[in-house]
């Protein structure tokens, strides 16, 4: 007994030398590990991600977090900032432990390794006199625990013999464009997801075939044994050889394509949360049931491995909706021109008419369940026209349509019209939905003065920046107006359905204002000059010419006047731009999911991801764990124009073969000062973050990327109204194509459809 | 002459673990991932006694000797106060051949604080060839465990085990005032059925004047397939027989520029006699 107790009681009183008082902090420790199931624990899965608790730093402050190696070199990376405790996280700091890049950043699970170890510091730095690290180590699993059979891993990929690809895309997806000098210009090297590969590794070497089935995902419910694989599947491919190119390890490998989505017999068109999901079996003994193994010793922990899976728990792969099949209509002219105007008076109508282009209707649609109403200003519909045809474009999945709504016959315009409605309208799912809605402004004018573009009449213009477009008006005068003199001057003005006698013509009013010169068409406004005309709208796009005869400044009854349209065009690269061409989406969110029990890929556990258009100034409404507070939460089945690729290397002494994924940079900025344009600056000198720092954060396409754990905004919070914006090739600049912004509201319209729209409001 | 004296069942199992150095190695943990670890977690030997600086010799620390020692290192700080990572160890002799102990680590504010970080590593090492004092090798084989989950050992799937066994040969440079020992030690990490690969260290280390100075190096990684091989070397003094204080220098990379962690040590032996009228 004396010597049982001899050494824990000579240990204890060794240990309470060390130190005089244990400090208090608001966490356990300085920082604390956890896998993705929020366990404390060293121990992690393949592909798992690890999450990061640090505590005894300043309330509300922003530090940056590292995971870097034993040569001091960056595994991954977030700028955070900590909650009114002091506290951060846990937040995700690296994801996909365990899997390794090749040399072109395609991650893999390092399925070479039995038990391995890595070692790593987290370092902590920040309010200028933090700067802390501490050594840690995980260990992963090499799949070839004590069993008698190993577990066969199994990964989706969009190559074959690819490494771990968890999101494809859509039938009919366009190819991966990529972001040059601000440009956007197709990557052909890097084609579009839409062919789902089985990657198998570890299988056994009597295994020389295999049965491969893709079934709609069942996470987070469990795959069971004895669970029939013969039924329910998407798509399945028997008897797949597998091959054996390491004849000395006792190995077999798998790699198949099971599911080509641009195949017309297998298609996937604008999946949704319902559909989006998928999970892969591997059946190994080819006998039609999930046999996951068996528990030898008892253990309750399989150790005789047969059948293999991806999506145990979790989904296998997901498939995003991209934008390419959805539902698009568009005006254009005779020319196949957009437009959105047309012109009273000699020129029509039987020089003009406009057409309704219409694409990706549904699948099956006939011509009689399209119509497209055009409506006078009043609302009054004038006509109601269906398509002749509905075909299937050649390369296209869905059919396509065109209605030629006016011309000639159904031309009622009257002096006093100002506009027309076009509405298409599509019958689908026993219900006559409105798919489009857009404004036909009506441009009226006299003979005796005629806008042109220096060598036709012409009365539809291009907006400033357009290359090679019409931004030149130029003004065509009927030299033989008796009245017409040297005091003639020549004015544009804003759009006036009726211009009443006496109104007074200031040149400091006008959009632009000459005097009249004698001879051939005078160039009165260049748009690429000064004053330029960015994105009109239908709201700003029309202007009347008005030629003062007499010069005395005052619009005389019967002066000439004739009006024009500024179009605007959606491939201008204009740097001024109101709002830059960026994903617009729902990124703010409390983080009160309806289901709470997420986890890294629980992804079909969550319904409610709590977007919100308002929070309160005190934050008690946001989730309380890890810390009250406004999230960014991506959304994984929306596929974001800046996803060019899963890894872009930013620093020299960046690990590529470690971090699988990318960095991004979040603002929050406030909206009334807010520069939204292309090329606006974001941070000091331009949009500024407002919540204490701007937060850089590791993120995965497909993740909901710690599913709310990313708060980016502790209360209180000041009362305003807000964008978020996610600089996401971090230039410090918000990119056309690349950077996603939250200006959208609950009910999904953005500032695109309404320049008030705000990310959120703080009451 | 083999001496197994006691602890007959650990020794067992012991021998199974090296059994496994015949295995395949498959892992690819690097040795860098490896050394560092080993930095974290190593016990404060007795710098060129019962180890040469992290990893172990095949001399036990001898029967019914009991030893406190600790090391610390700079980890930066957090608000202005600096921090230090320590690892303090507690380890008894319980026979001429088995020696046991606990190493905890903490860290220590500037003002003496200290914030447990959960990381206890327990070590057991028992000398099971024993040729001669010297000239001849001694051989000894280990373990290390720290735990891998919430620094709980009560599962063995939460244990991390670091499975060794070292040779040693002491060499007295004509008179045992100068004593060079040389070491060679082969471990690797077990847990829960699986291994990593072997690493191979060597290590050296010169006691003059009766131990009160002894200076000790060693490479952590040796082989074709170490070419991130890490140095680490040290320098202890021991004082009025029972103090040793000393300073080390961790992490010298050997082909990579690296910078290096700067180690202080301290111990106090306490030979506490047989209290077991155990006369073996």
């Amino acid at each position: 007994m004396r010597k049982a107790l001899f050494l824990p009681l000579t240990i204890m009183s060794v240990l309470g030398l060390i130190g005089c008082d244990t400090r208090e902090l608001p966490t356990e420790k300085v920082i604390t590990l956890y896998n993705s199931n929020m366990e404390k624990t060293s121990r992690m899965n393949t592909l798992d991600t690890l999450y990061v608790k640090v505590g005894g730093l300043k309330p509300f402050t922003s530090y940056k977090v590292e995971a870097l190696d034993p040569n001091r070199q960056l595994i991954s990376k977030m700028q955070v900032s900590t909650d009114a405790q002091g506290i951060i996280g846990p937040a995700p700091l690296w994801y996909d432990v365990g899997l390794k890049g090749d040399a072109n950043g395609i991650g893999r699970p390092d399925l070479d390794s039995g038990l391995a170890l890595k070692s790593f510091y987290v370092h902590v730095i920040g309010d200028g006199s933090t700067d802390y690290s501490e050594p840690f180590f995980i260990v992963n699993s090499g799949n070839l625990a004590n069993g008698e059979q190993p577990r066969p891993v199994i990964w989706a990929a969009s190559a074959a013999g690819g490494g771990v690809e968890n999101a494809f895309e859509e039938t009919g997806s366009p190819t991966v464009t990529v972001d040059t000098n601000n440009d956007t210009i197709p990557d052909l090297s890097v084609p579009a997801k839409t062919q789902v590969f089985i990657e198998g590794r570890d299988l056994l070497d009597s295994v020389q075939t295999v049965d491969v089935y893709v079934f709609p995902s069942r996470s987070p419910e469990l795959w069971q044994g004895g669970d029939g694989l013969t039924s329910a599947y998407i798509v399945r491919k028997l008897e797949v050889a597998t091959s054996d190119a390491v004849p000395t390890d006792g190995k077999r490998e798998l790699s198949t394509l099971i599911w080509d989505l641009n195949d017309p017999a297998t298609p996937l068109i604008n999946p949704t949360e319902a559909n989006a999901a998928y999970d892969v079996v591997v059946d190994v003994n080819r006998n039609g049931i999930f046999d996951p193994g068996t528990d030898i010793n008892g253990d309750g922990v399989t150790d005789r491995y047969l059948d293999g899976i991806d999506g145990q728990g979790v989904p296998g792969f997901i498939v995003v909706n991209t934008e390419a099949n959805n539902f698009m209509a568009k005006i254009i002219d005779q020319s196949g021109n957009l437009s959105t105007s047309v012109i009273e008076g000699a020129l029509a109508p039987a020089e003009q008419s406009l057409t309704l282009a219409m694409k990706n209707l549904p699948d099956g649609i006939q011509p009689d369940e399209v119509r497209v109403k055009l409506l006078d200003e009043d609302g009054i519909i004038i006509a109601t026209t269906s398509p002749t045809t509905v075909a299937l474009p050649a390369g296209e999945f869905l059919p396509a349509a065109t209605v030629k709504f006016l011309d000639s016959t159904n031309w009622t315009v009257n002096p006093a019209s100002t506009s027309f409605t076009v509405i298409a309208e599509i019958y689908h799912q026993n219900l006559w939905r409105e798919d489009f809605r857009g404004t036909i402004r009506v441009i009226h004018y006299f003979a005796e003065v005629t806008p042109t573009d220096g060598i036709t009449p012409t009365f539809t213009f291009d907006e400033s920046g357009k290359s090679n477009g019409k931004t030149k008006v130029y003004a065509r005068v009927d030299s033989n107006i008796p009245s017409l003199g040297s005091n003639s001057q020549l004015f544009i003005y804003a759009h006036h359905d009726f211009w009443p006698a006496g109104f007074g013509l200031a040149a400091g009013n006008a959009k632009v204002n000459s005097p009249y010169q004698a001879g051939t068409d005078q160039l009165l406004w260049d748009l690429d000059n000064t004053p330029q005309l960015i994105n009109p709208t239908t709201e700003n796009n029309v202007y009347d010419m008005i030629l003062d005869l007499n010069g005395d400044g005052i619009y005389n009854s019967g002066e000439p006047v004739a009006s024009f349209a500024v179009n605007d065009d959606p491939n201008t690269n204009n740097p001024k731009d109101r709002f830059a061409d960026v994903s617009y989406i729902n990124l703010a969110s409390g983080g009160v999911f309806n289901i709470t029990n997420w986890d890294h890929w629980g992804i079909n556990t969550v319904k409610d991801l709590d977007y919100r258009d308002r929070f309160t100034s005190n934050g008690q409404d946001t989730w309380y764990y890890p810390a009250y507070g406004i999230r960014v939460i991506w959304n994984p089945y929306i596929r974001y124009t800046g996803w060019a690729g899963q890894y872009i290397p930013e620093a020299k002494n960046e690990i590529k073969d470690l971090h699988y994924g990318r960095y991004v940079d979040v603002y929050v900025v406030d909206a009334t000062t807010a520069d939204l344009s292309e090329g606006a600056l974001l941070g000091s000198g331009g949009n500024v973050d407002i919540s204490g720092g701007v937060d850089t954060l590791p993120v995965q396409e497909s993740c909901y990327n710690g599913a709310g754990q990313q708060v980016v905004w502790y209360p209180t919070f000041k009362p305003g109204r807000y964008f978020v914006v996610v600089d996401v090739n971090r230039d410090g600049k918000i990119t056309r194509n690349v950077d996603v912004i939250d200006a959208v509201d609950g009910q999904g319209r953005s500032i695109l459809d309404d320049p008030t729209v705000v990310g959120f409001t703080v009451d | 002459m083999i001496q197994l004296k006691k602890n007959k069942i650990i020794l067992g199992f012991l021998l199974a673990a090296v059994l496994w150095q015949a295995s395949p190695a498959i892992a690819s943990t690097t040795t860098t991932d490896y050394s560092m670890f080993k930095r974290s977690i190593s016990p404060a030997y007795l710098w060129g006694e019962n180890g040469v600086i992290t990893i172990p010799k095949a001399n036990p620390v001898g029967r019914y000797n009991l030893y406190v020692a600790a090391y610390g290192q700079e980890a930066g700080t957090i608000q202005g106060e600096n921090l230090y990572y320590t690892r303090a160890t507690a380890m008894l002799g319980t026979s001429e051949d088995v020696e046991i102990g606990l190493t905890r680590a903490q860290l220590l504010w500037e003002n003496g604080d200290r914030t447990d970080i959960e990381a206890d590593v327990f070590n057991i090492k028992a000398r099971v060839l024993n040729l001669g004092k010297n000239y001849l090798p001694s051989v000894a084989i280990g373990t290390l465990g720290t735990s891998l989950k919430e620094n709980r050992f009560n599962s063995g799937k939460d244990i991390l085990l670091n499975p060794f066994i070292s040779a040693t040969i002491r060499i007295p440079l004509f008179t045992e005032q100068a004593v060079l020992s040389g070491t060679i030690n082969s471990e690797w990490l077990y847990s829960n059925g699986e291994r990593t690969q072997n690493f191979i260290n060597i290590g050296a280390d010169l006691s003059l004047f009766n131990d009160l100075l002894i200076i000790a190096a060693e490479q952590q990684g040796v082989g074709d397939d170490n070419n991130d091989a890490v140095l680490n070397v040290a320098a202890k003094l021991k004082l009025f027989k029972v103090v040793n204080i000393g300073v080390g220098q961790y992490n010298i990379e050997k082909k990579k520029s690296q910078e290096p962690n700067f180690v202080g040590f301290i111990g106090i032996s306490l030979p506490i006699g047989d209290w077991t009228n155990d006369k073996n």
